[in-house]
């Protein structure tokens, strides 16, 4: 689907073009200027912040160019001669190789790979995921993880209580429900990938396991980053995310995490072989935790809405933005709303890397930033938001 | 055999005390071994022993406090003399320790300043010794002056630890002796006590009575039908405690019992257990053992799997390893952990796998390991080294086993010659020889030779490996005597063979490295860190542990420094600086001089010159002969010196390294060969020689002339030497410069303040000492910089600076593509492999030629051979080409990221010569042709393409990640062509 956006010098807020789907939410799309020239099929995708629309009229920055030419749909041709390597997301027809997928080209040397924009998750070994328990098997959990196919997660992989080193007896087995059941949501590590390409979890330590007590949302995988960490606690609000690079997310109050960690501890250390009852006064969250918690949900999803990568930095900002707007929570949503707080964190983001000197004085976010990065991710995410939207 | 089984806190440390009556030590190897069985050493020598026990020791226990900072220990002293053989270390032998710095004294240090603390400490005495009355007086002298030399290193410890910042808790010790007696004496006196420490983590305080004085278990987990040796007791008691283990115990000593031990309390906990060893052929051995006695058990080694399943696994260590990377489940039901010869720790290339997979260990695993490193050897032993491969008589006696080791590597035609010795003996049908049973008597295997490719180069096997290789022939209990026989074929100094057959036992040094494979493994999982590894390493620990000797060092240096006083200390610098100043130039002259073209006309035979090496004045020498010889040094441009042989009057008591004589002794004239670099002035007297003298009428001949000349032209101070400028007509610009300044110096010097004194001389070499002591306070200092830091962390950032510059992780440590193929792969270079398949290597090559590059990697030479100048076909020459290219870019980029890295040495790790077998082998030819190929030894064919098998299914791995199914069906199908035949045929020992 095509679109023509003829309004290329567009400040208001209010426009809309022409063919966005006339979803009350995508509104803010408004800012974004779409050019598609459709003859060979390519699109170029045009997105210029309101406040420097201007200036930068008919004019692309390099890394901007770079991603128009980086830009995949599936059956695409991405190179006719040279060597290359087949990655993922390509296929070789005619001696051409071609994209298989919409996302965008990577090369590594001379590997060629397509990075979906919209994929199921692909696990990879030593990814931290959130999962949720689909079915009670024998000597075996299968692990919702959005992926193509449920994941594994064997009675051997998981620390028994106590962290007692033994073999699983069938007792154990019989036991699997005091474990898991059904719904119940996991933190764990890619561990393997078999050779039938079914994919084994494990709860490498004590660390990782159930998740109780605390709220779960989804995303879509591309937008999570594999970093090096993926628990963070965000001190200033006494919050805990889990950001799982499958997508799932999870987060619950710091403070009541860490009692109830220390209790389950001391439940395993004496009587491990009995079932464990959180009582209610530590499983109780405050109202202005869950407000908290609530919030930083919200701002994610804002995230989410706006394609936009997901970090404790860029939640943060969002948090403190609508803080800040002194939005109400359930407003926070409104596509209005998001709009405006996308606009005001691309302005900070601008504004950082204009006043790199100054950036801590006229900034509001409390971490240090490396704002041309997040620019980046910025253009890239948005731009591609919208091609989801022309595309859908 | 060392047996480590590892538990959380509680570490105990057991050994056998070893009597010495069984060690034969007076038997050189160059005597045929004759002497009676239960010599009694020397004394000193066993003192010696004795400190080189407390030496290794010291080391050993290391990893443990490494690891875990177990600081509490009990130490227990050999207090008593045992039936009258036992001499304790003589105080002042321990006291004397800051003589000079090397390792094995420091380590002395070290474990004297761990006694001292145990002074001050109040510790519990846990006194079980049945002797305990007769503990006579020598321990507590012993104590008091190891008390007295460590004060200082102990309080240089306590500042150190201070500044550092050092979480090193003060370290309590408790020294107690714990003796108990076996009832029976057999003939040869086996061990009948034992050490036993107990390492706590600092924080730990274990009010246990029993800690150092285990329980018998109530209900053992296995029963033996002989009473069990006081270490066999204790460590079968500290097991039956849950806690780790490290026996160090001599070959055969039973060691074992303490194996089955922690397998049978295992199994009866539902616990998994592990059972490492280095060697797949031991492994395979162990596990047909352990089956016999425990039934549920599996084998796991690079060939065969067999019942994964089963609660007890032997393997080998790299298995384990590899899955506690990988975080395996299996990790989860294992409790107990049993490290054969754990002393593989010191291996140069394999040590690090050891170390790693014990750091990597999960808390709750206990271990128990075994080690050899000790000195005895219970059974009575002879041994003999025949020189060339005559075999001789040997030894009357009974002879249930005979170890024989060969002189070289060439497996397997050696083994079929030993085989022939072996029959041979039999043959003799001597009273021994009827003993002899072919089966029974031959103990060998590829290690058992005498001369070892150790991953660098050739080397004699060292004492330790020694005494673990001759541990063949004969078990305790089964063979009253063992025969370790040596098939020398070169020539081997009897230094080299003394410290062999005497049994130095090996220090366990670290030689932990890191590999970008394993870097990467560890860093596209969450929560290891590599530095943290390294930090634990048992390398850290051994450089952090000698930082107190050095900094006493430095502060006694430093006193002394202050004693030396200098009257008019400024004059004196000055004077000096000229005076050294001034030998730097004429040192310039000499070299200038020196110079073949220069020097080349004057080498008549009978030439006299002046010879001087450094500061050693050789006086006057005669030339006989001169010739070129190449100098290997630098990488490729061969340079020539010419040498002399020249007639040099020597120091006639000094053997091993010819040196001058000294100036009132008659001295000896011997022919050396001279490098023209080290003459001193040549004389412009020529003697002449009679050319028809036999070499040894030669000698004193030709010095009686020297002597004569040297008389003769004495009233004229000296003999008259060549001008540089008017004879050799060195008409170098820059040569008369330096004459100029050289005369220009001299008259400075002279005009000195201090020239006139006469005391000068002295002052000089007052300041000249002090001088050196600043220099050395520098160096220690620096020294103990470096261990203050994280040894390894300078090459660990590098390594990490190239992985960023090549792509393989991104900015924020995170393992990119590139870096998922690399960790993926172990057999080979992992860098070089990764960087070719994203360049498209693989893309146009067929499965054979995949297969020819992939040899480049898995094939190891023993040395032989250029890469450059490879008998390989021409299509694969393209290939190789790339190889080398992908590897010399690596090495730029090592250089450029700071790494330092021997490219000459990089480079010839791919070697080419295996590429035409492999094609031809990937090609279908049968293995007896591809035998025809080249002089490598079977056994190197077929471990080379067992590699390659291993390194071709990790490609298919990476190809996979990387979504690349053309790559993944190729290295499958390079996989089925190359898996075929003998290579892979079962272990014959299975």
């Amino acid at each position: 689907m095509n679109i023509d956006s003829s309004n290329n010098n567009n400040n208001s807020n209010n426009n809309v073009s022409g063919n966005v789907n006339n979803k009350d939410d995508m509104n803010f799309l408004s800012d974004i200027n779409i050019n598609i020239f459709s003859p060979n099929k390519k699109m170029r995708l045009m997105h210029i912040n309101s406040n420097e629309s201007s200036n930068n009229k008919g004019e692309k920055s390099l890394s901007q160019r770079q991603f128009d030419r980086n830009l995949m749909t599936p059956g695409q041709t991405i190179s006719r001669e040279g060597e290359f390597l087949r990655g993922h997301g390509t296929f070789h027809s005619n001696n051409a190789l071609l994209a298989s997928v919409c996302g965008l080209v990577e090369r590594v040397d001379k590997l060629v790979s397509v990075r979906p924009f919209k994929a199921r998750y692909h696990g990879e070994i030593g990814d931290i995921v959130v999962g949720r328990i689909t079915q009670v098997g024998s000597k075996r959990w299968k692990v919702d993880v959005a992926a193509r196919q449920d994941y594994i997660l064997m009675l051997t992989a998981i620390n028994l209580p106590g962290g007692i080193q033994r073999r699983r007896t069938s007792s154990d087995e019989l036991q699997m429900r005091n474990f898991f059941v059904e719904n119940d949501l996991v933190y764990a590590e890619v561990q393997a990938i078999n050779q039938d390409g079914s994919v084994a979890l494990h709860t490498r330590n004590q660390r990782y396991g159930k998740l109780q007590n605390g709220t779960f949302m989804s995303v879509p995988p591309s937008l999570i980053k594999r970093g090096k960490i993926h628990y963070h606690s965000l001190e200033s609000i006494g919050v805990d995310i889990i950001l799982g690079v499958n997508g799932y997310i999870w987060l619950a109050d710091s403070a009541q995490q860490r009692q109830q960690a220390s209790l389950i501890q001391q439940h395993e250390k004496e009587n491990y072989d009995q079932p464990l009852l959180i009582p209610q006064a530590i499983r109780e969250v405050s109202r202005e935790s869950r407000i908290k918690i609530a919030r930083v949900k919200n701002s994610i999803e804002v995230l989410n809405r706006s394609f936009m990568l997901i970090h404790p930095r860029a939640i943060m900002e969002i948090y403190q933005l609508a803080e800040k707007m002194s939005l109400p929570l359930k407003d926070m949503l409104h596509p209005d709303k998001i709009k405006q707080m996308i606009t005001a964190v691309h302005t900070n983001l601008t504004s950082n890397k204009l006043n790199n000197k100054n950036k801590t004085n006229n900034n509001n976010n409390n971490q240090d930033s490396e704002g041309e990065d997040d620019e980046d991710d910025l253009n890239e995410y948005n731009a591609y938001y919208n091609d989801q939207m022309n595309t859908e | 055999m060392t047996l480590l089984v590892v538990k959380r806190y509680k570490f105990h440390f057991v050994r056998p005390r070893v009597n010495t009556v069984a060690t034969n030590t007076s038997t050189s190897p160059s005597s045929s071994g004759d002497s009676p069985v239960g010599t009694k050493p020397e004394d000193n020598n066993r003192n010696s022993y004795r400190i080189e026990m407390d030496e290794l020791f010291s080391v050993f226990d290391a990893p443990t406090q490494a690891n875990s900072k177990y600081t509490k220990r009990q130490r227990e002293r050999d207090d008593e003399k045992e039936n009258g053989k036992w001499e304790k270390p003589s105080g002042n032998k321990l006291g004397d320790t800051v003589s000079n710095v090397n390792t094995a004294q420091l380590d002395r240090e070290v474990q004297q300043s761990k006694k001292q603390r145990a002074a001050d400490s109040i510790g519990r005495e846990a006194d079980i010794s049945i002797n305990s009355k007769k503990t006579d007086n020598t321990l507590n002298e012993l104590r008091a002056s190891a008390t007295a030399a460590a004060t200082t290193g102990e309080q240089n410890n306590n500042n150190n630890n201070n500044n550092n910042n050092d979480d090193n808790e003060t370290t309590t010790t408790t020294t107690t002796t714990s003796t108990s007696t076996s009832t029976d004496l057999t003939t040869f006196s086996l061990p009948k006590t034992c050490t036993h420490e107990v390492l706590l983590p600092p924080d730990y305080i274990d009010n246990d009575p029993d800690l150092y004085n285990p329980k018998e278990p109530v209900k053992p987990a296995r029963t033996y039908p002989f009473k069990l040796d006081p270490f066999q007791a204790t460590s079968v008691a500290c097991i039956e405690r849950k806690e780790s283990v490290l026996v160090s115990a001599h070959t055969s000593a039973g060691k074992t019992v303490v194996a089955e031990y922690s397998i049978a309390v295992a199994l009866r906990e539902g616990q998994r257990v592990i059972y490492t060893s280095p060697i797949k052929a031991l492994s395979n051995q162990k596990y047909r053992d352990l089956n016999d006695t425990f039934q549920d058990v599996g084998l796991m080694t690079g060939d065969i799997t067999i019942n994964p399943n089963a609660s007890c696994l032997v393997m080998t260590t790299e298995i384990l390893r590899s899955m506690l990377y990988r975080g395996s489940e299996l990790m989860r039901e294992v409790a107990w952990v049993i490290f054969d010869e754990i002393h593989y720790l010191r291996d140069k290339e394999r040590g690090v796998v050891w170390e790693e997979t014990i750091i990597l260990l999960p808390d709750t695993v206990k271990v128990s390991s075994d080690s050899t490193a000790t000195l005895y050897l219970p059974v009575g032993w002879r041994r003999s080294a025949f020189g060339g491969r005559r075999k001789r008589h040997v030894q009357r006696g009974e002879l249930p086993k005979v170890a024989v080791w060969l002189g070289t590597d060439r497996a397997w035609q050696e083994e079929a010659y030993a085989e022939r010795t072996v029959r041979l003996l039999q043959d003799r049908k001597d009273d021994y020889g009827e003993k002899l049973s072919a089966r029974n008597c031959i103990q060998f295997q590829q290690e058992g030779l005498v001369r070892k490719f150790d991953g660098e180069s050739q080397r004699w096997v060292t004492g330790g490996e020694y005494i673990q290789m001759s541990g063949r022939a004969g078990r305790r209990g089964l063979d009253e005597r063992g025969i370790v026989i040596m098939m020398v074929d070169e020539k081997m100094e009897p230094v080299v063979a003394k410290g062999m057959v005497k049994g130095q036992a090996d220090r366990l040094t670290s030689s932990f490295w890191i590999g970008y494979s394993m870097l990467l493994n560890m860093m596209r999982v969450e929560d290891i860190d590599p530095e943290s590894l390294l930090k634990r390493s048992f390398h850290q620990y051994q450089q952090e542990s000698l930082i107190p000797q050095l900094n006493q060092k430095i502060t006694q240096l430093e006193k002394e420094k202050t004693t030396i006083v200098i009257k008019d200390e400024q004059v004196v610098q000055e004077y000096l600086n000229l005076r050294l100043q001034l030998a730097k130039l004429k040192d310039g002259m000499r070299d200038f001089i020196n110079q073949p073209s220069y020097v080349q006309p004057y080498l008549q035979p009978g030439r006299i010159v002046r010879v001087r090496d450094e500061n050693l004045d050789w006086g006057y020498g005669v030339v006989l002969n001169f010739y070129r010889r190449s100098v290997k040094q630098g990488v490729s441009d061969q340079t020539f010196e010419i040498v002399t042989d020249m007639l040099l009057n020597t120091d006639a008591t000094s053997i091993a390294t010819p040196k001058p004589c000294p100036a009132n002794e008659t001295g000896e004239p011997q022919i050396i060969p001279v490098s023209i670099k080290l003459f001193d002035g040549i004389t412009s007297v020529c003697l002449n020689i009679k050319k028809d003298l036999s070499p040894n009428d030669l000698k004193p001949h030709v010095y009686k002339m020297l002597r004569e000349a040297d008389n003769r032209f004495k009233k004229e101070g000296g003999l008259p030497l060549i001008d540089p400028i008017e004879d050799m007509r060195i008409t170098d610009a820059n040569f008369k410069k330096l004459i100029r300044k050289i005369e220009t110096l001299e008259a400075r010097l002279v005009g000195t303040a201090g020239f006139k004194d006469s005391d000068i001389e002295e002052r000089t070499e007052q300041l000249q000492k002090k001088n050196e002591i600043d220099k050395e306070v520098k160096l220690l200092r620096k020294k103990i910089r470096e261990g203050d830091e994280i040894i390894l962390k300078d090459d660990l950032r590098a390594m990490k600076r190239i992985l960023k510059r090549l792509d393989y992780i991104n900015a924020e440590d995170v393992v990119q593509v590139k870096g998922r193929v690399a960790s993926e792969i172990s057999a080979g270079d992992e860098l070089v492999i990764s960087e070719l398949l994203f360049m498209g290597l693989f893309n146009d090559l067929t499965v054979e030629q995949c297969v020819a590059v992939f040899s480049v990697f898995v094939f190891q030479s023993e040395g032989g051979g250029d890469v450059n100048n490879a008998k390989i076909k021409p299509d694969l020459a393209p290939l190789f080409r790339s190889i080398q290219d992908t590897a010399r870019r690596i090495v730029q980029v090592s250089q450029e990221c700071k790494l330092t890295i021997d490219e000459k040495e990089y480079l010839n790790r791919f070697n080419p010569h295996f590429m035409d077998v492999a094609f031809a082998w990937a090609n279908g030819a049968s293995f007896a042709e591809i035998c025809k190929m080249t002089e490598t030894f079977e056994g190197n064919i077929i471990r080379s393409i067992r590699r390659l098998d291993e390194l071709l299914r990790q490609m298919v791995v990476a190809s996979k990640s990387i979504g690349n199914n053309d790559l993944e069906v190729k290295f499958s199908s390079a996989i089925v062509k190359i898996k075929r035949d003998i290579p892979f045929a079962g272990s014959l020992y299975l």
